[in-house]
C-alpha cells in the first residue's frame, strides 16, 4: 500500500471513530457556558474590589500636580474585564459609563470628556458621564457592530465588509461610502477616528499570512494610506495620540509559533513603525488593548499572558518612547481600554 | 431587530459541523489520541469565544486550524488541555483505539520534527494546497514544500515503504 492510500485509509478511519459532531457541539456550548459564568464571576469580583476602593499596586500614589489651566488632563480610565464588564482602572465609576458594551463597537470619550460613546445590542449611544443620560446615535447596520464615533459625536463610521460608511448624525448630509483597497471579502475592523475628526485608523485590506494592515482613511479625500502590518491580529483597536501625529497599535509578530505581541507606534501620515515595548507571548485566547493618555505622555496596555490560566491581565503604562514600563493595576482586563480627557478652564 | 446571538450561533454551528471532524484528524497527527479531541474542541472553543471576529475573516477555517496547531504544540497550553482531559475522562473509558496501521501512521507523523508534522497533518487531514498550509503555518510556500517532501521521505522510511508518490 502506498503512503497516500495508507493516509487516506487512516484519515477515513479516524473520521469514523471521531466524537459525534452534535454531541461535541453540545459539549462545547456547555463548556462555554461554564467558563463564561466563571469569567463573569471573576469580572464581578474585580468590579466589586474596584468599587470597594481596594486598588492594588497603583504604580504612582503621589498626588497629581495641580492642573494647568487650558490644558487636557487624564481622567478616569476604564477597561473591559472578562465577561465584557467595564471596570474602572483609574478613578471611580462614572454614572454615564455602562456596565457592558458590544465588544466590536465603539468605546471612546468625546473630545471634551463629557460623554462616552459605546454600542449596546447594536445601537450606538452617547452617554453623559455625569448624569448618565443616554442618547441613541445610530443603529448598527450589520449584526456585528464595527463602529467609531467622532470626538464631537457628529459622525459615526461603520465598518461594513471591505468598506467604511460614514453617517452624519447632526446634519442631513448623505452617507458617504468608502471602499477600502484589498480583497472584497477582507473586513474592515477596529475603526477609530483621529482627533482631527477627519481621518479614521482601521485594520483591514487583507487577512493573509502576515495579517491585515493598519491603515488610515482620509474622509475628505477618500484616500487610504497603509501604515503597517499588524500580524495575526485579534482585531485590537489602534489608539491615536492626542495630537493626531502618531498611532499606537498592537502587532502580533507574524509567522512565529509563539508570536510575541508588541506595542508599536507609527506616524499617522506614514513612516517607520517603532516598537515601544514587547508585551510577551500572547494572545491565542484573548485580546490585547492599548490606549493613549489624553495628555499624550503615556500609553496604557493590557494583555493576557498564555502562561496565565486566567483570562485577562494587568494594565501597564509606558512612555511613548518605550521608557518607564510599569504595572498600573493588577487584575483581569482584556480587549478594551478608554481614557477620559479632562479639560480645565482657562484663566 | 434581528437577534444577533441566534444568527451568530447558527453560523457557528454550521462552521463547527463542517470543520470539527477534520480538526480532530489534524490534532491526531500532532498529539496523543487521548488529547486530540480535547485539543480540537479547545480550538473550537476559542473560535466560539471570538466568533464575531472569526466569522468576518476570509478563511475562518484556516484560522481555527492555526489555533488547533498552536494548542497542540504549545507545551503549556497542551498541559492545560491535558488537565481538563484527565478530569473529563475520569469515570469514563479512553477513546476507542483505532487499528494498528492507523495508530502507527499517526505515531509516525507525531514523531516528525514539529514543523514537518504540522505541514503533514494539515495536508493529510484537510488535503490543503501548499499555499493554504503556508498561510496557516506562517511561512513561505517553498518552506512548506520542503517540509512536506522531507515528511514524506521520513514517513516512507519509518513505515517501511519507499513511497514513490507525488512528493511536492
Amino acid at each position: 500500500m502506498s503512503l497516500d492510500s495508507r493516509v487516506r485509509s487512516a484519515v477515513d478511519e479516524t473520521l469514523r471513530g471521531s466524537l459525534d459532531v452534535d454531541q461535541g457541539l453540545h459539549a462545547l456550548r456547555r463548556t462555554r457556558r461554564r467558563r463564561s459564568a466563571g469569567r463573569i464571576a471573576a469580572g464581578a469580583a474585580v468590579v466589586a474590589l474596584m468599587l470597594a476602593g481596594v486598588l492594588v499596586d497603583r504604580h504612582d500614589s503621589r498626588p497629581e500636580p495641580a492642573p494647568t489651566p487650558g490644558q487636557v488632563h487624564n481622567g478616569v480610565m476604564f477597561a473591559t474585564s472578562p465577561g465584557r464588564l467595564l471596570a474602572p482602572v483609574i478613578g471611580q465609576r462614572l454614572p454615564g459609563v455602562p456596565l457592558t458594551v458590544d465588544d466590536a463597537g465603539p468605546l471612546s470619550f468625546s473630545a471634551d470628556g463629557r460623554r462616552v460613546f459605546y454600542a449596546q445590542h447594536r445601537i450606538v449611544y452617547a452617554s453623559d458621564v455625569d448624569t448618565g443620560e443616554r442618547t441613541p446615535l445610530a443603529g448598527c447596520p450589520d449584526k456585528v457592530c464595527v463602529a467609531a464615533v467622532t470626538g464631537d459625536g457628529d459622525e459615526v463610521a461603520f465598518g461594513r465588509g471591505g468598506r467604511i460608511e460614514v453617517h452624519p448624525l447632526s446634519s442631513s448630509a448623505p452617507i458617504v461610502d468608502f471602499r477600502v483597497p484589498g480583497p472584497v471579502r477582507a473586513p474592515v475592523w477596529a475603526p477609530v477616528w483621529g482627533p482631527d475628526q477627519r481621518r479614521i485608523a482601521f485594520l483591514g485590506g487583507e487577512y493573509g499570512r502576515r495579517g491585515p494592515w493598519l491603515s488610515v482613511l482620509d474622509t475628505r479625500t477618500g484616500s487610504v494610506r497603509r501604515l503597517a502590518r499588524v500580524g495575526q491580529t485579534s482585531g485590537e483597536q489602534p489608539a491615536w495620540s492626542p495630537d493626531g501625529s502618531t498611532i499606537a497599535y498592537v502587532r502580533h509578530r507574524a509567522g512565529e509559533q509563539y508570536a510575541p505581541v508588541e506595542l508599536m507606534t507609527v506616524p499617522s501620515d506614514g513612516g517607520r513603525p517603532r516598537r515601544v515595548h514587547e508585551l510577551g507571548e500572547c494572545c491565542i485566547r484573548d485580546y490585547a488593548a492599548v490606549a493613549w493618555s489624553p495628555d499624550g505622555r503615556l500609553l496604557a496596555a493590557t494583555y493576557h499572558s498564555p502562561r496565565s490560566h486566567y483570562v485577562g491581565g494587568p494594565v501597564y503604562t509606558v512612555r511613548p518612547d518605550g521608557t518607564g514600563w510599569r504595572l498600573l493595576l493588577r487584575g483581569l482586563y482584556d480587549s478594551r481600554l478608554a481614557w477620559q480627557p479632562v479639560l480645565t478652564e482657562r484663566d | 431587530m434581528q437577534d444577533r446571538g441566534s444568527v451568530d450561533a447558527a453560523d457557528f454551528d454550521d462552521f463547527y459541523r463542517a470543520e470539527f471532524p477534520r480538526l480532530i484528524v489534524l490534532a491526531r497527527g500532532l498529539c496523543t489520541p487521548t488529547l486530540a479531541e480535547d485539543v480540537a474542541q479547545e480550538a473550537m472553543l476559542v473560535a466560539l469565544r471570538r466568533w464575531r471576529f472569526v466569522a468576518r475573516l476570509e478563511r475562518p477555517d484556516l484560522w481555527v486550524r492555526r489555533v488547533c496547531i498552536n494548542l497542540a504544540v504549545s507545551s503549556f497550553r497542551r498541559r492545560m488541555v491535558e488537565l481538563r482531559a484527565v478530569v473529563r475522562l475520569t469515570g469514563r473509558s479512553e477513546p476507542e483505539p483505532l487499528s494498528d496501521a492507523t495508530e502507527e501512521l499517526w505515531e509516525a507523523v507525531r514523531s516528525l520534527p514539529e514543523r514537518q508534522a504540522q505541514a503533514a497533518a494539515l495536508r493529510f487531514a484537510h488535503d490543503l494546497p501548499v499555499a493554504d498550509i503556508a498561510d496557516v503555518l506562517g511561512c513561505t510556500e517553498g518552506t512548506v514544500k520542503q517540509h512536506l517532501s522531507r515528511a514524506r521521505h521520513t514517513l516512507g522510511s519509518a513505515l517501511g515503504r519507499a513511497d514513490e508518490g507525488d512528493a511536492e
